[in-house]
């Protein structure tokens, strides 16, 4: 019956009909890759890239299924540290899905990172941050992808592919429990109808109480409830084409905003927070094999629909509130035509990508008493205590809409050329890119100026100021560019090569939508006779963020594979590096600007030993030294300065043993990993700053092939760090990272055709 | 009015031959009038400076590059006189049209002769961010006529607008812990609207800041000022001035930020650069320094 309704489920999801006339005694999957091996059917990685990744001119990092469980990956945080130069820090809630990567990086808007999630390329940075079940592997390519993955991929591009039917059969249950009063159960059921066509079904559901509490009312604020549902279908018309569609869809429910105010050293706001968000999205993939060309087209749909409602002071006090809803959808293509003549020593890549997004949003700010008082009638009064003011009521609405549409279109190509053992590249791609805002700002409110004849008496009514502020317009930007990368790579010896590549990074422009709240504010002010005039055209706009990127690199494999190495060395120049700004004063907004020039160099390092007696070690560091080359913001210089936010070290290293014991097929793996990040300069005048800090982890897992139990804990040390810093109003803030972890897990694999067990 | 007026003749500059006219050439003329106040400064040593309302039209040969000027309601002993000059060859750009006669250049007019007659009109001055409510001013005030000749050598006249908007620098200095700080900001616009019937001045300074952290005012305003003359020059200047900051539609008096005192006086014979001195509060002393014409770019 199950599999009847599945096969419907699968011609449906993927709108062709299942072949199950083969589905009998055909053998099982392939034997499961190892865990740094690709997936080779449809993942992106495998779609563009010309060749293993170990043979490409790229510092790459792949993380296969094992490490993720072994290390309790639920999502692309998981991975920071552990990849070299890759910092994603949590705080706040997740939509900030801040990702930092050789010292390019974005705390908001245009992500410096590109994502997919079984080839659906994730194009807004606020869904970066969900949980993906049964994971098959993680591929981050570090230093600019735009030639291939175009826009925002300035600082690399990770894929994400999941478990596929087509590899293996049969359920998959996990159950985790952990202090945080923290579950997670997975369910996935995965089947092959046939040589032809398989379906799977994953579902993944997550609470936690969370660590912090909010003084204010004693309720914990890092609380969290998530659920997910994926339907993955394949389906393989012929031996020459391969369909896959992969439906997702979640829902998060979030407290939020755990950040600890310097002044008191407590997590104290009177106001709701809280982060919801829905995901949808469908990819369909088809891939043909011709006579040396394998095309691919990959269409998308995504959606998002959330809601970030904050106390925007984290006071305990009545300033303000920001709620921020958005819905946007996007429908991207990409057509990939790729050489697959094996005879010639010539490989290519060619492609046309577009997309279009649609995005509406609204971000009203509530002012509330304190806020009123404090920072509008107290400036005003202070300002001219004769004739004070008071606003009529207690609270008002700063309101402001915004609908942005987006396309963008491009065509790229990548050539390698192997002449002996020199293998020599180069791609361009052309990019265009066309944005507009309409905006809708606004405000209706009063207030009432008094003025007392003499001192001591009774203030008399002088005048009554209504403020009716309705401003809209559209404004519109539009980017072109040309995204040039060249590589070679020389091979030392058979598993050993060396490489140099140039390539420039392109992440797009935009509108500073954080800024409009302020607009309004400074418009208010500017009616009662205070603050500065802005010009919504200069200030609400940001530039596209271009990076020269030059590196070496060389992927070293000795013993038989038992010893692999990966090193790089990179200098990236900058210019209108994207970066987040507080404006000074008492303004609530957040400002994107373009900083000038910035430089960044460093070096990764991976190391990677078999050394017997089923004892693995892993280790990777990262060294990252990023500067302001020129950034004035207007009133400070920051030359020399580092780049905030950026860790200038980030350091992962495991031991790992395996001990097959005698009896039921049972096997103890032992895993002890510390993680190290810093020193991480809060600021751009480099005042404040996070030390280097680590976090031991460890774990034990008793396992077979049908069952794991896992023990594990992480920060084990209880290391206290911090993860963010921010100023509002002249208040510092600060957000402690997470305490010691532990748990245990529980993962059941029951196969159905008896093939190899997927764990 | 708006700087077509300077485009006609900038495009006769661009596209004519120049300078060959003959009586075979068909004629194209254009003209306008500019209104404008004169300074005149009699130059007797006796009789004290004044000002009052003229107007200046120009009537352009765009064949030839020529223009003709001839001021009107020039008062003169309480008469309203007139006096042509030219055509003379003019030269400029669709932003500005000028002439300088050489030295030593007469045009002779009735009852006196033109001397050291020169003009521009530019279309590069400084506008006011916002209107001020109760300070409307002149909605004319662009192209802007700067014009100084003398006649005979009996006056020095030279012309001003009713409304000019000036940007320079200003310099604050306050008292700060035990000692004095300076600020300062190129921010702060002047708008100066003249009522020469009454010999009063309004004021209005823009993006008011006179110390760092100090609130910056979007705009306050400096009624009722007296308006003086002198040689080829012309003051504003007023004590203990309650400044005005609109709220809404109306103002507000903001005795917190009173003027102690308030010069502003031209420092050029063309009437286009000032200099300021101010007190707020018996804590600021400001000086500023502008221009109300815009540098080349």
């Amino acid at each position: 019956m199950i599999s009847t309704i599945a096969q419907i489920l699968a011609a449906v999801s993927i709108a062709v009909p299942s072949d199950t006339s083969a589905a009998t005694a055909e053998a099982g999957p392939e034997a499961e890759p190892a865990d740094t091996t690709l997936l080779q059917e449809v993942s992106v990685t495998a779609v563009k890239q010309t060749d293993r990744l170990l043979e490409l001119p790229v510092a790459s990092t792949v993380t296969g299924r094992a490490e993720i469980e072994r290390l309790g990956v639920t999502g692309i945080k998981g991975i920071s540290d552990v990849v070299p130069n890759f910092y994603m820090p949590e705080y706040g809630s997740r939509i900030t899905s801040s990702i930092y990567v050789r010292g390019i990086g974005a705390r908001m808007d245009q992500p410096a990172v590109g994502l997919t999630v079984d080839n659906v390329p994730i194009l807004n940075k606020d869904a970066y941050d969900f949980d993906i079940p049964d994971m098959a592997e993680v591929v981050m390519l570090r230093g600019p992808q735009s030639t291939l993955y175009g826009r925002n991929t300035i600082g690399g591009q990770i894929n994400v592919t999941t478990i596929s039917p087509m590899r293996w059969e049969g359920w998959r249950f996990m159950a985790e429990a952990a202090n945080g009063l923290t579950f997670r159960i997975n369910a996935g059921w995965y089947h092959r109808f046939s040589r032809k066509a398989g379906m799977s079904a994953t579902a993944a559901f997550t609470s936690s109480r969370g660590f912090f509490r909010n003084a204010y009312n004693n309720s914990h604020t890092d609380k969290e409830r998530s659920g997910s549902i994926r339907v993955k279908a394949h389906y393989n018309p012929s031996t020459r084409v391969t369909i896959q569609n992969v439906l997702s869809t979640s829902v998060l429910r979030q407290g939020g905003y755990p950040y600890e105010y310097t002044g008191t050293g407590e997590i104290s706001y009177n106001d709701t927070c809280f982060y919801r968000r829905f995901l949808l999205s469908d990819g369909l993939t088809v891939r043909g094999r011709l006579d040396g060309v394998e095309l691919t087209s990959i269409t998308t749909y995504q959606y998002i629909d959330d809601n970030m409602t904050l106390d925007q002071d984290f006071l305990p006090l009545p300033y303000f509130t920001l709620t921020q809803k958005k819905r946007e959808s996007a429908l991207t293509e990409d057509l990939i035509a790729k050489g697959t003549n094996t005879d010639i020593p010539y490989r290519w890549t060619a492609g046309f990508s577009g997309f279009y997004k649609h995005l509406r949003m609204q971000a009203p700010v509530t002012f509330k008493d304190t806020g009123i008082a404090t920072l509008i009638e107290n400036n005003r009064n202070d300002a001219n205590p004769d004739y004070p003011i008071r606003w009529d009521e207690r609270q008002f609405v700063l309101g402001s809409r915004f609908t942005i549409p987006t396309w963008g279109v491009s065509f790229y190509h990548e050539s390698r050329l192997e002449l002996g053992r020199w293998h020599l590249g180069a791609g361009l791609r052309l990019d265009y890119e066309h944005t507009s805002m309409d905006y809708i700002s606004q405000l209706s409110t009063s207030y009432t100026v008094y003025h007392s004849p003499s001192s001591g008496a009774t203030p008399e009514l002088f005048n009554h100021v209504p403020i009716d502020i309705d401003d809209s317009g559209r404004l519109s930007r539009h980017f072109l560019t040309l995204i040039p990368k060249v590589t070679a790579l020389f091979d030392v010896a058979d598993g050993c090569n060396v490489y140099a590549n140039v390539s420039k990074g392109y992440k797009a422009g935009g509108f500073n939508t954080q800024m409009f709240s302020d607009v309004l504010q400074q418009r208010l002010m500017t009616q009662m006779g205070i603050g500065s005039r802005y010009d919504i055209n200069d200030i609400v706009g940001y530039r596209p963020e271009k990076s020269w990127n030059f590196e070496i690199g060389s992927h070293l494999e000795f013993i038989d594979g038992r010893l692999g190495i990966e090193a790089s060395l990179f200098y990236i120049d900058c210019r209108d590096q994207q970066l987040t700004m507080f404006p000074d004063g008492t303004t609530t907004g957040r400002i994107m600007t373009n900083a000038g020039k910035t430089r960044s160099l460093g070096g990764e390092l991976s190391v990677r030993a078999d050394v017997g007696g089923g004892v693995t070690l892993t280790g990777s560091y990262g060294y990252t030294d990023a500067k302001f080359r020129k950034f004035f913001n207007g009133i400070t210089s920051f030359d020399g300065k580092f780049l905030p936010y950026v860790p200038r070290n980030t350091l992962f290293a495991q031991a790992l043993w395996k001990l097959p014991l005698k009896r039921g097929g049972w096997t103890m793996v032992f895993d002890l990993n510390v993680r190290a990040t810093g020193k991480i300069y809060w600021n751009e005048a480099n005042t404040l700053s996070q030390p280097l800090y680590a976090q031991l982890g460890a774990s034990a897992a008793l396992a077979n092939d049908k069952l794991e139990i896992q023990l594990w804990g992480r920060n084990l040390t209880d290391t206290r760090y911090h993860t963010f810093y921010f100023m509002s109003m002249g208040n510092e803030f600060l957000q402690r990272g997470k305490p010691i972890q532990a748990g245990v897990t529980v993962r059941l694999n029951i196969n159905n055709r008896n093939n190899k067990n997927y764990r | 009015m708006n700087n077509k007026i300077l485009v006609i003749p900038a495009l006769a500059l661009l596209l004519g031959a120049g300078g060959c006219k003959n009586d075979d050439q068909p004629t194209a003329t254009t003209s306008y009038s500019i209104p404008a106040i004169n300074l005149i400064t009699p130059l007797d040593g006796e009789t004290a400076p004044y000002a009052s309302q003229g107007s200046y039209k120009f009537s352009y040969d765009l064949y030839a590059q020529t223009v003709t000027v001839e001021g009107s309601n020039l008062m003169i002993d309480n008469t309203a006189q007139t006096f042509t000059a030219g055509p003379v060859r003019y030269s400029g750009n669709a932003n500005e049209i000028r002439y300088t006669a050489a030295e030593g250049t007469v045009f002779p007019s009735s009852p006196w002769e033109v001397r050291d007659f020169g003009f521009i009109i530019t279309d590069r001055v400084y506008r006011a961010p916002s209107q001020f409510p109760g300070i409307t001013g002149s909605s004319a005030q662009t192209p802007r006529l700067v014009m100084n000749y003398r006649l005979d050598d009996k006056y020095k006249v030279a012309t001003f607008a009713s409304e000019t908007t000036y940007k320079g620098e200003t310099t604050t200095s306050y008292p700060a812990g035990d000692g004095t700080e300076t600020f300062q900001t190129k921010d702060i616009t002047y708008r100066v609207v003249i009522d020469i019937k009454e010999k009063k001045a309004d004021v209005v300074l823009y993006d008011a800041q006179f110390a760092p952290k100090a609130p910056k005012l979007n705009s306050i305003g400096l009624k009722g000022l007296d308006v003086t003359y002198s040689d080829g020059a012309y003051s504003v200047s007023g004590s203990e001035i309650i400044p005005l900051v609109p709220e809404g539609s109306s103002t507000t008096p903001y005795p917190s930020f009173v003027f102690n005192t308030f010069t502003l006086t031209t420092t050029g014979a063309d009437l286009t650069t000032v200099k300021a001195d101010f007190q707020v509060a018996g804590r600021f002393k400001g000086s500023f320094a502008g221009s109300c014409i815009q540098e080349q770019e």
